[in-house]
């Protein structure tokens, strides 16, 4: 079991670094600073939202990547677990909403150069990549695991994903004024 | 006082702060209009929906239970999850002002058209009532909701 889920990743990262290798050099998606604010960030604001995340790096990532090696967690746990996943994905998804809305104002203000605003959107879409990468990958696979141990999503249906609504809010926002812009002045 | 929690806020606000000054001045991230929207719309829907004193209790409470946990009465479930259910009012009241915002500063850009150079800081205008909104959302309340709910 743990072996398919080894290989099921690694088949999901190889599809994405193919993809990628496919359109550019590999090294124009790196930048220090948006891979710092999605993973500082995102740990900054779950250690505000939760005191126990040590338990769930501990406990629930361990039952997730190796469940036959590891005992069950109860039902409560389960679902507790399952509310930390989501929400370390969803302040992931925040912070690259904010800077995707940050790099928005910067390149609108600086509009008399054009040459720096594909670069300056580029950070500020790549830290949007990054979050969506961290969720993609392990917290919403660990949120729906531990949501299918229990048996349903009845139980879990407060919220819906926030940071999905703020990456539709931001990404919005910041096309439809630049759509404008363009259409106007070279369509 | 619970300093980790006090820290992830204060590194995650430094962080954006810092993202902001890498690519330019501060003073295009200030903006009165969308302030008084976001607030003034989040704040009133969730008073007129929830009334004052239990917004503030909520809101308030909340955040200062994650920060500094030993100098509040420690909440009863029913408390907890009323305080849960505010603050996810007011993540959706959040997102609505933000189009709110974003809505009459775009009707407003495209009515002056004529001069290009405006275009560019108006626009950034609409964008900054989503800016406030989220960052109200992702170091307020979210936590607050994920926490107590």
């Amino acid at each position: 079991m743990t072996m398919t889920r080894l290989l099921a990743m690694m088949v999901v990262v190889v599809c994405t670094l193919f993809t990628i290798l496919l359109n550019a050099p590999l090294m124009i998606y790196f930048d220090w600073i948006s891979l710092w604010m999605v993973v500082f960030g995102c740990a900054g604001l779950t250690a505000l939202t939760f005191d126990d995340f040590g338990w769930f790096i501990k406990q629930a990532i361990p039952r997730f990547l190796a469940p036959e090696r590891h005992q069950a967690l109860s039902d409560e746990q389960s679902l507790y677990a399952a509310r930390i996943a989501r929400t370390v994905g969803d302040h992931a998804l925040m912070i690259g909403s904010i800077a995707t809305l940050i790099g928005g104002v910067q390149m609108l203000q600086g509009m008399e150069d054009p040459s720096a605003i594909g670069p300056a959107l580029a950070v500020a879409f790549l830290t949007n990549l990054y979050a969506i990468l961290i969720v993609a990958f392990m917290f919403f696979p660990v949120n729906r695991y531990f949501l299918a141990e229990v048996g349903g999503e009845r139980v879990d249906s407060l919220d819906t994903m926030v940071g999905v609504h703020a990456q539709v809010l931001s990404t919005v926002v910041v096309l439809i004024p630049m759509g404008t812009i363009f259409l106007i002045f070279f369509g | 006082m619970n300093s980790k929690a006090i820290f992830g806020l204060l590194v995650t606000a430094a962080l954006l702060v810092w993202g902001i000054l890498l690519g330019g001045p501060f003073h295009v991230f200030l903006d009165v209009g969308s302030g008084v929207i976001v607030v003034g719309v989040t704040g009133g829907l969730l008073v007129a929906t929830h009334g004052l004193k239990p917004t503030l209790t909520s809101l308030l409470g909340g955040l200062g239970r994650l920060l500094t946990p030993g100098r509040f009465m420690p909440w009863t479930p029913q408390e907890a999850e009323s305080a849960a259910q505010i603050a996810s009012s007011a993540i959706r009241y959040a997102m609505l002002a933000a189009v709110l915002g974003g809505l009459i500063a775009f009707i407003a850009m495209l009515q002056s058209l004529d001069d290009p150079t405006e275009i560019g800081p108006a626009v950034a205008v609409m964008l900054l009532s989503s800016f406030y909104a989220l960052m109200l959302i992702a170091l307020w309340f979210l936590p607050v909701s994920r926490r107590f709910s």
